[in-house]
């Protein structure tokens, strides 16, 4: 088991994360919160990039920076912001970064083209990355994740550059890696992590908000939900959510906390509501 | 060993280290063809061959034999032979006490300092009663030509082969310390099993590069130069001949004193050496530095500063205190002082300098100090918040 144990980070005055507790034990848990909630720095303390100011992260017990390369060697990280050498292939790369994690040549020689080939990659594995669009280094960044056959897989906005067809893809992917290990995947997306999350942890003023499974969450709002074609009609104080179109009218989805307005139906809750709601404040 | 190939790849792909390199080889073929010919230094080493180089009666019978069979022409001839003719020994009955004396009167040193600075020249009293003991003076050297020529080649050429040698062996070792910062990698790398231990086969992978390319240019540099000049026999002359001197503001024109007894081409060695570890040192402080400031430019400019500071505060400081005058004598053991009297390495030194084989003493510490110093800053890389 993975626990983040009462961890508080602070920069100098700056607060960006405080008394935060989660267990992590298996599946895929979605970090889902606004940028600039502190998703990034629990996802790097995690990755052993940052320490903690007080509290502590454990693996089975153990205090991870204590642990040092044996906890290091059970983990695989996408960093939010992933670069790589633009003059080297992705096998010249791959096989590096499979230096970097301990792994002898057989292996790495085995792992490296089956891991090209899962990210569509393998006709362009001796090419140099130079000309690589964003979606391309997003799945070699995917790819050096998986390298080492990880216990804890952490995924920092791993959807970003990636095409529709290619999110779908990777959510099968993780869906299927998540059976045998603990899968942190940090999104402000909540498609990325609707279908596919075992439970959602959310931020909310550096501090944890929810951590839940998805049903559960939605589960807050049950009841609260309403669509509408005659949004003026509403006399009630409400929160829209979104809008869209049907048959040439929009339809607008809100929150009402004071019962069912006349002119509107209640809907199921999903996780973007939630999302939208909780964050009403800080999304634009 | 694998990550260390891999760093070194890494290091060797960049463009931009080959294209100094390049530059740099260019500009030593510029100052070996410009500089370096000297017809005269060319027919003494032509000579040599024939006539050995210890100045001994010998000599003088071969070097009419060689004269006689052609190829050298009456003028240089009769330069030699005039040059070389009743030689004696400039070391018999030589003083050094005299150099010690002008210095603590010309520093205006007392006490500790100026104890030191005649103990130096106590010491190589000793050295030069054992030049005297072995003639080492009566070698031919390159005979009127040599202080030119040693000038040339221990001063000027040596001096460009540390200095492009530390430049392009920092340039390396700033490319390995911030090579994940340029490529934004950091975060993959340092999350990996080997994480912030990277470090040891960086640097190991940059010092190598570096003393590589410093060992490339001085090949190169001196391949060309030796296939432009004649050294024929004078390899086995002594830098301590009587043709050679230096020449000082305070001591004035004095010969050309060794701890060691050194041929030229033992002393070359050394100065090649020597040359090496003191790139060591700086690409070691470079390292070091590289841990602190991601940013490469910033970090050489750093490193610039640093040294140029090294260089100005001995000078600026008035030496009222004790204290004060102590850091100067000390700052004298600092890599940039090192490069900056490379010139007179393996000797006395000058007034600045109170400690005899300030060369081996001031590497050894600047070694330890920079070896230390990168230590300090790779634990505080190791703790450090990578954001």
């Amino acid at each position: 088991m993975l626990l983040v144990d009462r961890v508080t980070k602070t920069y100098g005055s700056f607060t960006a994360l405080e008394d935060i507790t989660i267990a992590f034990t298996g599946g895929v848990y979605g970090l889902l919160s606004p940028n600039g909630s502190g998703k990034t720095t629990l996802i790097k303390m995690l990755a052993t990039l940052l320490f903690p100011t007080s509290g502590s992260i454990l693996w089975d017990g153990m205090d991870i920076g204590r642990l040092g390369e044996r906890y290091r060697e059970i983990i695989g990280y996408l960093p939010q912001h992933f670069g790589v050498y633009k003059n080297q292939s992705p096998r010249q790369f791959l096989h590096y970064l499979a230096a970097l994690k301990g792994m002898d040549r057989a292996a790495a020689a085995r792992k490296v083209p089956e891991l090209l080939e899962l990210v569509s990659l393998g006709n362009v594995k001796d090419v140099k990355m130079r000309k690589f669009s964003g979606g391309m280094i997003q799945r070699i960044g995917i790819a050096q994740a998986l390298l080492n056959d990880p216990r804890i897989l952490i995924l920092d906005e791993p959807t970003a550059g990636l095409d529709p067809k290619e999110r779908v893809r990777f959510r099968n992917l993780i869906s299927e890696l998540s059976k045998d290990r603990i899968v942190i995947l940090s999104t402000h997306i909540v498609s990325d992590i609707e279908t596919i999350a075992n439970r959602v942890i959310m931020l909310k003023d550096r501090r944890l908000l929810c951590n839940d499974s998805p049903s559960g969450i939605c589960r807050t709002l049950g009841g609260k939900v309403f669509e509408t074609r005659e949004m003026d009609a509403i006399g009630q104080p409400v929160f829209p959510l979104s809008q869209r179109q049907e048959d040439g009218r929009t339809v607008v989805r809100f929150v009402c906390e004071t019962g069912c307005p006349a002119a509107a139906r209640p809907v199921e809750p999903n996780l973007e509501d939630v999302f939208l709601y909780v964050y009403r404040d800080q999304v634009m | 060993m694998v990550l260390y190939w891999f760093e070194l790849k890494k290091l060797l792909a960049s463009a931009a280290v080959w294209g100094f390199l390049a530059a740099c080889l260019l500009f030593n073929m510029i100052v070996v063809i410009v500089q370096g010919h000297d017809d005269y230094a060319d027919v003494v080493g032509a000579v040599s061959k024939e006539t050995g180089v210890v100045l001994d009666d010998a000599f003088h019978e071969r070097l009419l034999r060689a004269a006689s069979g052609g190829g050298l022409s009456a003028h240089q001839l009769e330069r030699l032979q005039h040059e070389t003719r009743g030689v004696t020994d400039v070391f018999d009955g030589y003083e050094t006490r005299t150099i010690a004396e002008r210095y603590v009167a010309a520093a205006g040193i007392t006490g500790w300092f100026a104890e030191a600075m005649r103990d130096k020249y106590a010491a190589l009293q000793k050295a030069v009663d054992a030049k005297a003991k072995r003639d080492e003076s009566l070698t031919l050297y390159f005979a009127g030509s040599t202080h030119a020529r040693h000038q040339f080649l221990f001063d000027t050429l040596t001096g460009w082969l540390i200095t492009e040698g530390a430049l392009v062996a920092v340039l390396l070792v700033l490319l390995s310390a911030g090579y994940e910062t340029i490529h934004r990698t950091g975060h993959v790398v340092y999350a990996t099993k080997t994480g912030r231990e990277v470090l040891r086969p960086k640097l190991a992978a940059a010092l190598t590069a570096g003393i590589g390319a410093y060992f490339v240019l001085a090949f190169a540099t001196f391949l060309v130069h030796l296939g432009l000049s004649e050294y024929g026999s004078v390899w086995n002359s002594s830098v301590s001949s009587l043709f050679n001197y230096r020449i000082d503001f305070v001591a004035g024109l004095r010969p050309f004193v060794t701890w060691h007894s050194f041929s030229v081409l033992t002393y070359g060695l050394a100065m090649i050496g020597a040359g090496a570890a003191l790139v060591l040192c700086f690409s070691l402080i470079a390292f070091g530095i590289g841990l602190f400031v991601r940013n490469g430019y910033l970090a050489f400019l750093v490193f610039l500063i640093a040294n140029a500071t090294a260089v100005v505060l001995p000078i600026q400081i008035p030496h009222a205190a004790e204290a004060v005058l102590a850091a100067k004598y000390a700052a004298m053991l600092l890599p940039v002082w090192l490069w900056l009297k490379h010139g007179i390495w393996f000797t006395d030194g000058d007034i600045d300098i109170i400690w005899p084989h300030f060369e081996t003493v001031g590497l050894c510490v600047s070694l330890a100090a920079a070896a230390a110093s990168r230590l300090l800053a790779a634990r505080h890389f190791r703790k450090r918040n990578l954001s």
